[in-house]
């Protein structure tokens, strides 16, 4: 399984961003057997846009092959998106990452399957 | 001659200024506000209007392959493109036609989706404004449709703020008055507006509205003062119901006087 992780400098010691288009960065991983595999961090170059952040993260997730993603809050562009290509969002703002994926695996995290307000996370990127 | 009322600064007394101005100069007044039109408030009569529509793309998804050109394309990532779905975000698009363009398969067109309307108020005076629709990106577009309508003379009344949609209201037109009132936060922000008017090449100067108020602006601005409103309750109250402000003909006169005469 892979999953992307909102974060702020990325790696498994950061903490879970509480914003997901405009994050600074993703943290996305492979898990295999309940263990985590590979840890990949990519700059959010999307975050800058002046709109749209969400739409644009979502679908380079997508293309990326994610599974599932862990965040703070998600706008209702991105969330549809995101479900409808099957990618499940997690709720995880505030955990460490590497906290947040053991609760990822053991069943722990709650689903997001409302969005949060849009343009949430415009004035304040983290 | 095309006077645009501006400000930076929201509330300092642009639709004040404006409907007054016209209407006591019996000139055509626009208002370009259209995120939150209200000289009509003060201008009442016969109403015609028309719909503005922009372009934006639809995706006719049997001919559709998913080959993802046009979210590349996309400039403000308007389109989303997965394995078997295609998403348009129409509030995303910037109506540049990139994506029905190079779309290898012919299968999008662009379709008309309505931003909001041109509305003509015929009175005493003659009042042109727009209005947008709640949630569409940007005025601009419709800025420019209502723009169509000025002729030689006219008063503009402006959006607040320095940021595009005062730019392009401001920025044909051959002189800006620029409202402000004695507070620092006006000061501020006439600066920035100055700056914009100096470097669209405007000609411009400034009217002191709720004058009498404790702070010193006119000493502060290197400006020619085009002549000052009075801070008086009668003003506010009148303002308030709606009504022109009768008793002050001559303020607005010479305020006009003076913009034609530099």
């Amino acid at each position: 399984m892979k999953v992307a992780i909102s974060t702020t400098s990325g790696g498994l010691d950061d903490k879970v961003s509480e914003v997901f288009g405009r994050a600074v960065s993703f943290t996305i991983v492979d898990i295999e057997n309940g263990e985590v595999k590979n840890v990949e961090v990519v700059r959010n170059d999307f975050a800058v846009r002046g709109g749209g952040a969400g739409v644009a993260v979502s679908q380079f997730l997508v293309d990326k092959g994610v599974n599932a993603v862990i965040t703070g809050n998600v706008g209702p562009n991105a969330l549809a998106v995101l479900s409808s290509a099957g990618v499940k969002v997690y709720r995880g703002g505030g955990l460490k990452v590497k906290e947040a994926i053991e609760k990822l695996v053991r069943g722990e995290l709650e689903e997001i399957t409302t969005p949060s307000q849009p343009k949430m996370g415009r004035w304040r990127r983290q | 001659m095309r006077i645009a009322v501006a400000s930076g600064k929201g509330g300092t007394g642009k639709t004040t200024l404006a409907v007054n101005l016209a209407y006591f100069n019996h000139i055509d007044l626009f208002d370009l506000d259209v995120e939150e039109p209200n000289c009509h408030i003060f201008v009442k009569g016969r109403r015609e209007e028309r719909t503005v529509y922009r372009k934006v793309p639809k995706v006719e998804e049997s001919k559709c392959d998913y080959c993802g050109v046009c979210k590349d394309v996309c400039e403000y990532n308007a389109i989303v493109v997965l394995k078997d779905k295609i998403y348009v975000f129409q509030e995303l698009c910037h109506s540049c036609g990139a994506c029905s363009y190079f779309c290898p398969r012919e299968a999008i067109e662009e379709v008309d989706k309505p931003i909001g309307k041109v509305v003509k108020v015929r009175s005493d005076i003659n009042l042109t404004y727009g209005i947008l629709e709640v949630g569409e990106a940007t005025p601009v577009p419709l800025i420019r449709e209502v723009k169509r309508e000025i002729g030689s003379k006219a008063i503009i009344d402006c959006p607040p703020g320095n940021s595009c949609p005062m730019v392009e209201s401001v920025r044909d037109s051959d002189f800006c008055i620029l409202v402000c009132e004695p507070t620092p936060f006006s000061y501020h922000d006439v600066k920035i507006a100055m700056d914009v008017v100096k470097s669209l090449d405007v000609k411009f100067g400034v009217v002191i509205n709720k004058y009498g108020l404790p702070f010193n602006i006119e000493d502060r601005l290197d400006a020619p003062i085009l002549g000052k409103i009075p801070f008086k309750k009668e003003i506010a109250e009148k303002y308030s119901r709606g009504e022109i402000l009768k008793g002050y003909e001559e303020t607005f006169r010479d305020i006009y006087e003076r913009v034609i005469s530099l």
